[in-house]
This record gives structure tokens, sequence and C-alpha cells, in this order.
């Protein structure tokens, strides 16, 4: 069994405390990473920056769009044209409830998108669909070749 | 010269005519007589023939018949057939009569008793089938009521069938004078083979008719065609004939006889043709036409006729050689008379040319002597205006001022000296109008004498014309120079050829400079590509005229915008000759209306930048609110958490109820107004949000189903509707043109508000209605509910408006979305209200 790292790209403090928590209460307790812009993220997972990602290891990524250099839109994009980090999972977090926003995010290609507050239920409810809860089998492993 | 055209019976020519005439009657007559010998002789010939040929036919069918009769009366007069009567003994029948039927070539017999009825009867193929000879209704006895024997014929369905019979008799009785002990009767059918054998024996063509009652035999004879025809009725059983053998036939003499008569006709009219031709040429070339060629010459008076005749031996040519003759002597005279007469003939043409010449030339033509006129021509009278000028001075016509000047001239181009021969001056004319002459004059002798002849031309009515002209130009240099608007001629290749004031002036420039620059070259450059094309369009005729705004440089170096009118001048064939340019100075309008997009832009500019405001600024207001309410919900589970902690602990009684108090009571007091805080605030900026997105959306104009939006709407608010205890109606709506999401949004909010806004007194009725009004649809929305009161009316449609901020739950921006939507589809909304009554909205959309 893998054990997955949840990555946190969130720049309001208390939003981010807020996400902890609640993934605390849906009984997700492994290890969580926070970045506070898309840029931290996206060196972290091109490892480029100090804190790097470790290949072979399976990530959950969730995801603000509002965020300073970056915007979340941004790093999605990204992500999913990255032959590398691709089929890592991605869970939208936005203040949002555009439409349109939400369209153009699953047209490129999100897990799930989730408008806040969100509630613990949700994010165990997402979670468990993308079959990463606890001790779900099958877990996608970013990095290895596709 | 004519001669007295002679009675027409009395000519020669005519009474040898008659005689060829009455010669050619006497020839036809004899042919007549000739032909109808011949023909009597043929007709004695073919009835001799046709009798012979009626007797051979008569014998052969005698013959014929003759074997059936014996069949018939031979075997009924035998005492074998008395018993087979009696005994009906149908082997001996059988071997006897069945054998005889091929010997006497019949193809039936019949044996009847005494009383009628048959006892025997046979019959060969030939007569098989089909009915009976003998027809079951036919009483045998009346048959041979009268006689003892019979012959007739039947008619059957391969020809007739010719029966005999006779009473059966005993050998005793050769008589026939007891009575019928039975009958027999036998019969032959006339079938096509029988017609055929016939046919061959007697050398006719045979044919069966029907004929009526009453036919008799007769033989018919027919020339034209060489054809005998016989007829012979054919008895029937009551005697009369129901049927007749016509047999025809062509004697092969009677073919060569008529061929033989018809070719002797010929040649005998050939013959009678030929002879009275040779008879009228001869007549004609001895006697008619001499005559005619004598008659035609003394008519005529030519002896030229004649030559043919002077040949000729008989009294005629001796005739044409006296007339001849006479002709000679007088044709010298003639010519001579006519010499004379072609002599005066010229010179009366010339004369006449001359005097037409000088009548009719438009010019007067005078000639002055001793100071009188001496020759004046028509036109001089209608020039002068007087008609008796000869024998007067001319001096008199000249107007006063011009006297001395024309007299002088007179007296020293009589006196030789040169002078200006072409001189204009004024007449008088008798009713005192003055007319200018322009004259020709010239030093001449006349009658032997000196003498002026002098050419004469009004030129008063040119001269007006030329002053007319002149005055047309001096008005046009005036309206030219004066316009308010610059205008210019401008050659065809640019150049400005003449140009008012006011073009120098609009384009900054003095007219000696302007006339020495082309349009290109003052052109802003960005405007000369414009213009060419224009320019090659009308020369090339596809267009006459173009108007176009452009810009000049001025001298300075500033622009001028100007409106530019430019048309081709032509010449009278057509070929361009210079442009007419128009131009006049909108530089002012120019200005206003660059200010007028300046401002649009601004506006366009400060409404996204707004919208832009409104959706960073709700968007970033709701992240803190998020915070607020996601730490309240936290609170809550700290208290819940503090409450069993408090539970699980030892405290003293007075702070328990204190910690109570304020856990079960005042906090949750608290989170519950900061929760109501947060989420009204969550729904304001969601309102916010969704009033600026309006702006950034692209709208889609399709043909919209109003009946499918609306019915979508209504759908979507069943639940609502139900639990209000609401009607909604909905008629057939027209169709109209819009954003159906957008136009969906709009019914919604209207249904919407309608149920929220019910009257508390009553179940709401609410209605959707809609109609074509020209280019648009107009939609209403009717409720029953509470009612807008009119002076808040204008603004429901203001954002975050609220009539009833107490009612039910809402932001505020329904109708102002209503509006905007509206608004942004090219529509227009508004409503009727009455408090207490209901309200009707109205949305007005475009149908295409």
């Amino acid at each position: 069994m893998e054990e997955v790292v949840i990555l946190i790209a969130e720049d309001d403090e208390a939003h981010a405390a807020l996400i902890q928590r609640n993934l605390k209460r849906a009984g997700i307790t492994g290890q969580q990473l926070r970045f506070s812009d898309g840029q931290q993220t996206l060196d972290f997972l091109q490892r480029r920056g100090e804190s790097q990602r470790t290949p072979g290891t399976a990530y959950l990524l969730l995801l603000d769009i509002k965020m300073p250099k970056v915007d979340g839109v941004e790093v999605l994009r990204r992500v999913k044209e990255d032959p590398e980090l691709k089929k890592l999972p991605v869970i939208m977090v936005t203040t949002t409830d555009d439409p349109q926003e939400v369209e153009r995010c699953h047209e490129l290609g999100c897990s799930s998108y989730m408008s806040k507050p969100v509630e613990y239920e949700q994010f165990a409810e997402a979670v468990r669909r993308l079959g990463l809860f606890l001790n779900v089998v099958e877990m996608p492993s970013v990095g290895r070749a596709v | 010269m004519s001669v007295r055209k002679p009675q027409e019976w009395t000519t020669v020519q005519m009474q040898l005519t008659l005689v060829l005439a009455a010669t050619a009657i006497l020839i036809g007559a004899a042919l007549v007589w000739s032909q109808s010998v011949e023909i009597h002789r043929i007709d004695i010939h073919l009835t001799a023939d046709a009798a012979e040929r009626g007797g051979l036919l008569n014998r052969v069918l005698e013959l014929k018949g003759n074997s059936l009769e014996t069949f018939a009366y031979d075997y009924s007069y035998w005492d074998e057939m008395v018993r087979l009567v009696q005994t009906g003994d149908r082997v001996w029948a059988r071997q006897n009569i069945d054998a005889a039927l091929r010997t006497y070539r019949a193809n039936a017999a019949w044996v009847f008793d005494a009383a009628g009825s048959p006892v025997y009867t046979v019959r060969d193929s030939t007569l098989q089938t089909g009915p009976g000879p003998v027809p079951s209704g036919l009483s045998i006895r009346r048959v041979f009521a009268q006689n003892h024997f019979c012959h007739f014929f039947l008619t059957g369905p391969d020809g007739p069938i010719e029966v005999r019979g006779a009473t059966v008799q005993p050998s005793s009785d050769p008589g026939r004078r007891t009575h019928a002990r039975g009958y027999f009767l036998v019969a032959r059918s006339w079938n096509q083979p029988y017609l055929a054998e016939l046919m061959r024996l007697t050398g006719t063509t045979m044919r069966i008719v029907p004929v009526g009652p009453g036919a008799k035999p007769s033989t018919e004879v027919v020339r034209q065609t060489g054809t005998i025809t016989f007829n012979r009725p054919l008895p029937g059983v009551e005697g009369e004939p129901k049927e007749m053998l016509v047999a025809s036939l062509h004697p092969g003499w009677t073919a060569a006889a008529l061929q033989s008569m018809r070719r002797n006709l010929l040649v005998q009219v050939g013959l009678a043709l030929l002879t009275i031709l040779g008879l009228s040429l001869v007549l004609r070339s001895w006697v008619t036409r001499p005559l005619w060629l004598l008659r035609y010459s003394l008519a005529s008076g030519s002896a030229k006729a004649l030559k043919p005749l002077e040949r000729n031996r008989t009294e005629f040519g001796q005739l044409a050689l006296l007339v001849g003759q006479s002709f000679g002597h007088s044709a010298a005279l003639v010519k001579e008379v006519a010499e004379r007469k072609r002599t005066e003939q010229s010179l009366r043409e010339s004369e006449e040319k001359y005097r037409l010449v000088v009548n009719n030339v438009s010019e007067a033509i005078v000639v002055a002597q001793d100071w009188k006129i001496v020759f004046a021509n028509p036109s001089a009278g209608r020039i002068f205006g007087y008609s008796q000028l000869l024998g007067t001075d001319f001096n008199q016509f000249v107007h006063p001022a011009d006297r001395w000047f024309v007299a002088d001239g007179y007296r020293r181009r009589l006196a030789g000296e040169d002078i200006r021969d072409r001189f204009r001056f004024r007449i008088v004319r008798q009713l005192g109008e003055t007319r200018h002459l322009e004259a020709s004059a010239a030093y001449f002798e006349w009658m032997g004498r000196p003498a002026t002849l002098s050419f004469l031309d009004d030129i008063t009515e040119r001269l007006v014309a030329e002053n007319a002209l002149r005055e047309s130009e001096e008005r046009f240099r005036a309206t030219f120079e004066q316009a308010a608007v610059g205008v210019a001629h401008v050659s065809l290749e640019g150049r400005f050829i003449r140009i008012n004031q006011r073009f120098c002036d609009i384009a900054g420039r003095t007219r000696d400079e302007m006339l020495a620059s082309t349009f290109q070259e003052i052109t802003h450059p960005d405007d000369l590509d414009a213009d060419l094309t224009n320019i090659r369009e009308v020369l090339d005729g596809s267009i006459t005229t173009y108007s176009m705004e452009k810009r000049y440089i001025r001298k300075d170096g500033s622009f001028v915008w100007v409106n530019l009118t430019v048309s081709l001048m032509r010449e009278p064939d057509g070929r361009p000759r210079h442009f007419i340019s128009v131009v006049e100075d909108i530089s002012s309008r120019k200005e206003a209306e660059l200010k007028e997009q300046r401002l649009a832009r601004e506006v366009e500019r400060r409404k996204i930048e707004l919208e832009q405001v409104i959706y960073a600024a709700s968007h970033d207001l709701r992240a803190p609110l998020i915070s607020v309410q996601g730490f309240v919900g936290e609170l809550r589970l700290s208290l819940k958490d503090l409450l069993a902690e408090l539970e699980r602990t030892d405290v003293p009684p007075e702070f328990r109820s204190r910690i109570a108090e304020l856990t079960r009571s005042d906090i949750p007091e608290s989170l519950r107004f900061i929760d109501a805080g947060t989420t009204r605030m969550s729904e304001l900026l969601s309102g916010l949000l969704r009033l600026s997105r309006l702006g950034r959306t692209e709208f889609r104009a399709e043909p919209l189903d109003m009946n499918r939006v609306v019915g979508q709407v209504v759908r979507s608010v069943e639940f609502t509707a139900r639990a209000a205890g609401a009607e909604i109606a909905v008629t057939d709506l027209p169709a109209c043109v819009g954003d159906s999401m957008q136009v969906g949004q709009v019914f919604a909010n209207l249904v919407e508000n309608a149920l929220k806004y019910r009257s508390p007194e009553r179940a709401p009725v609410i209605r959707v209605t809609g109609r074509r009004e020209g280019n648009s649809a107009v939609y209403y929305v009717e409720d029953n509910g509470r009612g807008i009161a009119s002076d808040m009316q204008q603004r429901v449609f203001t954002p975050f408006y609220r009539v009833d901020p107490k009612a039910g739950i809402g932001e505020g921006l329904g109708l102002a979305i209503v509006s905007r939507i509206v608004d942004r589809l090219g529509g227009r909304v508004w409503l009727e209200s009455e408090p207490g009554k209901g309200s009707r909205f109205f949305v007005a959309l475009p149908t295409g």
C-alpha cells in the first residue's frame, strides 16, 4: 500500500486551515503539503525548487483558482500538458461558481470541482470517487512512464 | 401619232383565228363520232359474251345440282326406304345412305316419317358442327304440302347449305300419286372448297352476299372496267332468297379492246392538234406578221421594223419598200426641227439655273448705279422690308448714323480706291425697325457703265445670340467665383485648369499656386488611392459621378477635411474633356464625429472596467466571507467539544449554570446571527457576480420556439408553484429571436417574482401570453399578486432595489437582470400594476 500525499495550493491562510481541518475530519490523515501560490506548486511538481516531489509517490492536488503569480487554471493547464503529470488527480476548490469557469476546468481535465466553503462530507465523497480513500487499491502513481 | 384601232371582228388576224377555230371544232366532232362507234362495237361484243358466260354458269350450276337432285329422287322412290321409315332399320340405313353421301357429294341426309318425325340422320364432318340444317320449328309436312320435291338453301356457318328433298314412295308408284310414306332430304354445303370448285369450272370470282326478299337473277355489264357480274339469288325454305351468289369475271379481250381504242383516240387528237398548230404558224408567218409589222412601222413612224419584210418577195415586201422610201424623206426634216429645239432648251435651262440661284440665295444681291438700285433679288426686298426697290436711292434705307460712312465707301469704290470690301452697317425698315447688315461690295460694270455689286446679309439674330452668350458666360463666371463651395475644373491629368477663390481658401493656397499644382500633390496620401480609383471608374463610364470625404494638405502642412463631389464633362462626341470638382469644408463636422467616436469608446471602456471591478470585488469579498462562514462552523464544532468536555469535568454548580447559559444560549445565538449575516452577504455577492457576468457573456441570436422556452421555465418552478397552490397558464406564444438561455432566465425571474410576491389573501394565478406586433413579439406575464405602487414602478428594475425588503429571500437583482438581458437582446421591458390587484410585466423581443 502506498501513502497518498495531499497537495494543497491555496493562498488564503484561513481557507487552507479550513480545508485541512475538513480533510482531517473526513478521515484523511496522510501527509499534507501546502503551497501559497501557483508558481510554488508548479516548482514542486516539476521538480525545480527546494522542495520537490518524489517519483513513485502518489499525490492528490487540491487547487484554488484565484492565486497570486500563476493562477489555478494555468496550473491545471500545465499539469495536464505535462506527460509526467497528466495522470495526477486534481480537485478544483474555489470561491466562484461561474458556470463558464467550471466548464473551462472540466475541459482542461480536472477530476472534480468544489465551491467553498467545503464541508468534510464533500471531501470524503470526492476522495472516495477518485479511489484514494484510506486503504483503497489501484492508486495512480505520478511520474511513471506512460 | 396614233392609228385607229380596227374593230375586233374585222381584222384579218381575227378572221384567220376564227377559221382555225372552226377547223378545230370540225376535227373534234369527227373524233367524237368515231369514238362512239367504237364504244358501241365493244358494247355489242360485251353483251354477247355476257349472255354466253351466263349460260355457261347456269349450266354448271344445274349440272352440280343434278347429282344432289338424283340422290334425293332416286333414294326416295324405293321400297327399302319405305321399309326404313316403318322399321327404323339403322343397319340398312348406315350401309346404304351413309355410303351414298360420298357418291353424290352430299354432306348430310335425313329421313322423316309421314308424321314429320325424324327417323334417321347422317352428317359428315363438313356439317358436323353447328345446328342441324333443318330447323326444329320447320314443318316437313308443310314443305311438301304442295309438291313432292323441294329445293332450298339454308344459312350455315361456312356458307349456304343447299337442300333437296322428295317424298318417300314405294317402287310401285313411279308417278308418286299415293300418299307420302315419309320424307327424304339431302344437303350439300356451299363452303369455300365447293365455291372454289365452282369458280374454277366457270372461270369467275364468286362470293355470297346477303339479300332481301324479292331479289331476282340478273346480269350486269360494266364497260369501263370490262366486268360482267351475274347475280343468282339462292331460294330459302319459304321460297324467298336470303343470300345470293355473285359471280364476276373480266373477259380478257375487253381490256385489250379498250386500250387500243384509247391509243387510237390519242393518236387522232395528236394529229389534229399538229395540223391546227402548223396551219396557224403558216398563217402567222405569211399574213399576220407582215400585216402587224406594217401597222407598227406606220404607227411608230420608224422604218426599222420593216427591214426583215423588205426581203419578202410577196406583195407585202413591195409594200414595205414603198413605205420605207416615204420615211426617208420625212426623217431629214424631223432632225432639223429637233436640233433647233435642243439649242433653245439648253439656253432656257442655263437662264433658269442663274435665276434660281439669285432668287433663292438668302443674302440680298443689289446692284447700285448712279446712287440708285438697278437690280435687287427677292431676298433684298425681304431684308430691306420694301417690295419695290428698283430705281430708289439706296442711301434712304441706311440708318442716319451710318449714311455718311456708306456713301463715302460707295464713292471711293467707284473711284477705284482699294478699300475694305466687307463692312457692317444698319438699316431702318419701313416700320422703323433697325436691322444689322453685313455687306460685301465690289466694283462692277453694269450695262457698260460703272456700278457696285453688293451682297448683304442680315446678322441681327447672330448679334443677339452673341450678346446672350457673352452674358451667360459672365453669369457663369459670377456663379463660379461667388459660390459658397469650392469649384474647380480639373484636367484629365489632374491639373487645376480653372478654380474659384473659395477652393483656394479651403486648400490654403493662392490661385496661382493652385493652378500650378495637381490634385494628386495636395491630396493626403492616405486618401489618394480611393480618389484615383473613383476617377478611373468615372473615366471608363461605370459611374457618372462620385462623392467622397478626403483630406487636402494645406500649404502650412495642416489637413483640411472636405466632402468632394466629382463629375466628368465630356465633348459632344463623348470624349472626356475635364472634371468638375466641388468641395465643401467639413472639418468641423469631422472633428465632432471623431470626438463622438472617442466618447463612445471611452464609455465602452468605462463599462468594461466597471464590470471588471464588480467581478473582482465580489470575488475578492467572497474569500474573507468564506473564512468567516467556515470558522463559524469550526466554532460550533469546538463548542460541541467544549460542552462534552464540561460534562466530564467536575465544575462547581454555580459555574456550571453560568457556562451552560453561555454555551447553550448566548454563543449559539451569536453564531446564528453571524451565519445569517454571512449568508445574506454571500447571496448579494452571487447576485453581483451574475449581473457583472451578463456584460461578459456572448449572446446568440437564434430563432426561438417560445412555447418550449417558457414550458421549461414553468416545469422548473413546478415544485414551488404546487407548494404555493398556484395555477400557471401559458397560451400559444409567438416565436422571436434571442439567446435561449438568457430569454429563459428572463421568464424564470418574472415567474419566480410572481410566485414570490403573491397575495396572502388568494391562491396565485399566473398567465403568460404573447402576440406579434410588427417586427417584435410582445409577451406578458400577469399575476394576481400584491402589485406595485405607481411611484415604485420605475425603480423595480434598479439593482438592489426591493419593494418589500422583508418579503422572502432575494438580493433585489432579479428584475435588474431581466432589464439588462432584454436590453442586450434589443428588446424592451415595462410593467402595469395596481397594488392589491396584481402586476403585468411586458417583454418585447425582436422577431428577426
